[in-house]
């Protein structure tokens, strides 16, 4: 079965642990760390609503009953960057991109065009992505559709 | 005035963190009993949240995360222990941060003030204290990146609580 690429007006889930410093509380109200998005693979792993079954449903994005899920649209997500690494030969501009990752049909990943070396630059430069990407999530409260359970 | 102060100062102070690097005769503002009051209060709060981290085992939360090395809190200790030290001593609000570690084991802290964001990184080196101003989602106008030095805490503070 063919796996249709993300459309910008598609909403995508993504899971915090209810342990984690992935969340926390600021004045009344809770924002996503930056952290949230953060993977060794220098992307990170979501789920697109539409494709869930049931369709939306964030408990299906759960992996334990007492996790957070919070929502993000994937044409807000390309909206930012493009984000620069320097190398030998010139600047690279690397694309923010969301782009189906199998084998599950709903899942996707958060990703640039080019990918991130894995170098501490690379590192970095995800880091300033994960930091938009949080920013843009705390932008729009509430924050969770589903809140973590502590 | 100059802001550097050394260790040994800081754990005169209340702070934990280990002497080294000591760094003799510099900023008395903390004598004022005020002041001193102001830091110890917040010390408080910075030291139990760093013993909380200090505690931390690898996968710690279920997703694989590395526990912070004891370098690591020491180092954090440290470079915030500094920051509170300035904001005090220039007469500023402190804000409380959310301090947290990541993946990686490495310690970060984050303030918010109205729109604007201040970010550290901090990891077992020293030298290795980044700091993220982010104030908006455009990443070439709303967001800069530095290296966050003792010099730089009173201006990178003043930047921060401008934003209420």
């Amino acid at each position: 079965m063919s796996v249709p690429v993300v459309e910008n007006d598609e909403y995508l889930y993504r899971r915090v642990s209810a342990k984690s410093d992935w969340y926390y509380r600021s004045g009344d109200r809770y924002m996503i760390h930056q952290a949230a998005f953060q993977d060794n693979t220098l992307a990170t792993s979501v789920d697109r609503a539409a494709l869930l079954s049931p369709k939306n449903d964030p408990t299906q994005t759960q992996r334990n009953p007492t996790d957070g899920v919070f929502c993000i649209k994937a044409g807000d997500v390309r909206d930012l960057g493009p984000i620069e690494t320097i190398t030998p030969s010139g600047t690279v501009k690397h694309h923010v991109d969301v782009i189906p990752d199998g084998p599950r049909r709903a899942h996707a990943i958060i990703t640039v065009n080019p990918r991130f070396p894995n170098t501490s630059q690379g590192k970095g430069a995800h880091q300033q992505l994960r930091l938009l990407l949080a920013r843009l999530v705390n932008g729009n409260p509430p924050v969770f559709i589903l809140e973590p359970i502590p | 005035m100059n802001h550097l102060r050394s260790r040994s100062q800081l754990k005169n102070s209340g702070s934990m963190i280990s002497i080294r690097n000591q760094t003799p005769g510099i900023n008395n503002g903390l004598k004022e009993p005020k002041k001193m009051e102001k830091f110890m209060e917040h010390q408080g709060v910075l030291q139990e949240r760093l013993s909380m981290l200090k505690g931390r085992q690898d996968n710690w939360d279920d997703e694989g995360s590395k526990a912070p090395t004891p370098s690591t809190v020491k180092n954090a200790d440290y470079t915030i222990s500094n920051l509170l030290y300035s904001v005090i001593d220039s007469n500023s609000s402190w804000l409380n941060p959310f301090i947290s570690s990541d993946l990686d084991g490495e310690i970060t802290a984050v303030w918010h003030s109205g729109e604007r964001e201040l970010h550290l990184q901090i990891g077992e080196e020293e030298k290795e204290v980044e700091y993220f101003k982010v104030w908006g989602i455009n990443i070439d106008t709303q967001m800069e990146v530095g290296s966050l030095t003792n010099e730089g805490h009173v201006s990178i503070w003043q930047w921060l609580i401008s934003g209420e």
